[in-house]
């Protein structure tokens, strides 16, 4: 894992204010208010996201979901990291020192 | 005893009045065929209620029979140089009054059929044939609920009736062979679009429904008619493309939109052969409305 992985490992990511959830079945739909852009989240997406409270740190996040889910830890980090990335990029997820004006 | 003679006032244009999802307007006439055409038109709309707008066509008298103003709250709208584009500009006009009253609900562009209170909502971009299928499930026994605006009431937790005239594009005629022949000069009132009532494809109006199934359609070439089952967050998110006013309400149309779809079975629709296309529908409806029965107490 290279430096910038494993920095994302430690750190705790969380939601930021305004984006509004609506449950369906195990997925989400998510209103960002500021930009009025709905993003459809997954069964994984939905997971990963919900679980970030900013209380508890990626890598805490990932061993939770792979304990449940017989995929093997690495696999699971990987993913998670990957659908990290993808919920950053769309705004819908702040990562430690990574708050933007909204 | 009979002191002079009176003359009786000339028989006027008829004024009556329609509701279409709230949205009550009046319709005053003076051309009598024309008058038959909105009245058959809107008949499932027929109400009593006070209009908050008034619609009135007039000929003009200085020219040819075949032009009219319309008036919209008394403010000349449009010079018509045929009665067909009077009649798309009135429908037009009743689609947008319709949109502008039901701003906090949520309203989709999506058309609906139903069967004992079940209804199945078909939801697409505009052309991708919404009302075709609409009248082609009327003809298989469903009942017309819309062909333009689903408007789901909170209240209720139904799909409310906006029974408008079904648009058939010029395209899409040969397929309903049971329309009865224009009559002669009844063209004078048809451009691309004829509106058809649900009685003239052998069906009805329905009623408040239970929204039981959603349906994205897609004509797809040579493709058999097919139903492809989606998560409910995908249909929410297709349905969300389609609705009307969507985000003036903030959150609130998201909640509705889910809430709408907690009971539905969604579905992609694969088809090339219409009639296919409405025997794969309402059979999966009526598969629905049989498991309600046999589940409710």
């Amino acid at each position: 894992m290279d430096d910038l992985r494993a920095a994302r490992m430690v750190s705790r990511p969380r939601r930021p204010a305004g984006i509004e959830p609506v449950v369906l079945d195990d997925e989400i739909i998510a209103l960002d208010t500021a930009t009025a852009m709905l993003h459809h989240l997954n069964v994984p997406a939905a997971v990963l996201w919900a679980a970030c409270d900013g209380t508890r740190t990626l890598g805490e996040i990932a061993r939770a979901i792979a304990a449940g889910s017989d995929q093997s830890p690495a696999a699971v980090e990987a993913q998670v990291l990957d659908l990290v990335d993808a919920l950053v990029a769309r705004d819908l997820l702040t990562l430690d020192g990574d708050d933007r004006e909204r | 005893m009979i002191d002079e003679d009176i003359p009786l006032p000339a028989p006027g244009p008829v004024v009556r009045s329609f509701t279409c999802l709230g949205f009550a307007f009046s319709l005053t006439v003076d051309d009598p065929d024309l008058r038959a055409v909105f009245h058959t038109a809107y008949s499932g709309c027929a109400s009593e209620d006070v209009p908050m707008t008034s619609f009135r066509v007039e000929r003009i008298a200085e020219t040819a029979e075949d032009c009219f103003s319309l008036y919209i709250d008394d403010v000349l709208a449009l010079d018509a140089t045929t009665r067909a584009s009077l009649v798309d500009r009135v429908v037009w006009e009743v689609n947008q009054g319709v949109i502008r009253t039901r701003p906090h609900t949520l309203l989709l562009h999506a058309a609906a059929v139903e069967l004992e209170r079940r209804a199945v909502v078909i939801s697409a971009r505009s052309g991708a044939g919404k009302s075709t299928l609409a009248a082609a499930l009327v003809r298989a026994g469903l009942r017309y609920l819309t062909d333009e605006a689903v408007a789901f009431d909170p209240d209720t937790g139904c799909v409310v009736p906006y029974p408008k005239p079904i648009a058939l594009h010029q395209d899409v005629w040969s397929l309903f062979p049971e329309l009865a022949p224009m009559a002669p000069g009844a063209s004078r009132f048809v451009s691309t679009v004829r509106y058809v009532i649900p009685a003239e494809v052998g069906g009805s109006v329905g009623a408040a429904s239970t929204p039981a199934i959603v349906i994205l359609p897609r004509r797809v070439p040579s493709s058999n008619a097919r139903l492809h089952p989606l998560s409910r967050a995908r249909a929410a998110m297709s349905l969300a493309q389609q609705a009307f006013s969507f985000l003036d309400s903030g959150t609130e149309a998201l909640k509705l939109l889910a809430r709408m779809l907690q009971g539905c079975d969604c579905y992609r629709l694969e088809y090339d052969d219409l009639e296919e296309a409405a025997r794969v529908i309402s059979a999966e409806l009526r598969r629905r409305v049989d498991t309600s029965e046999k589940t409710s107490p």
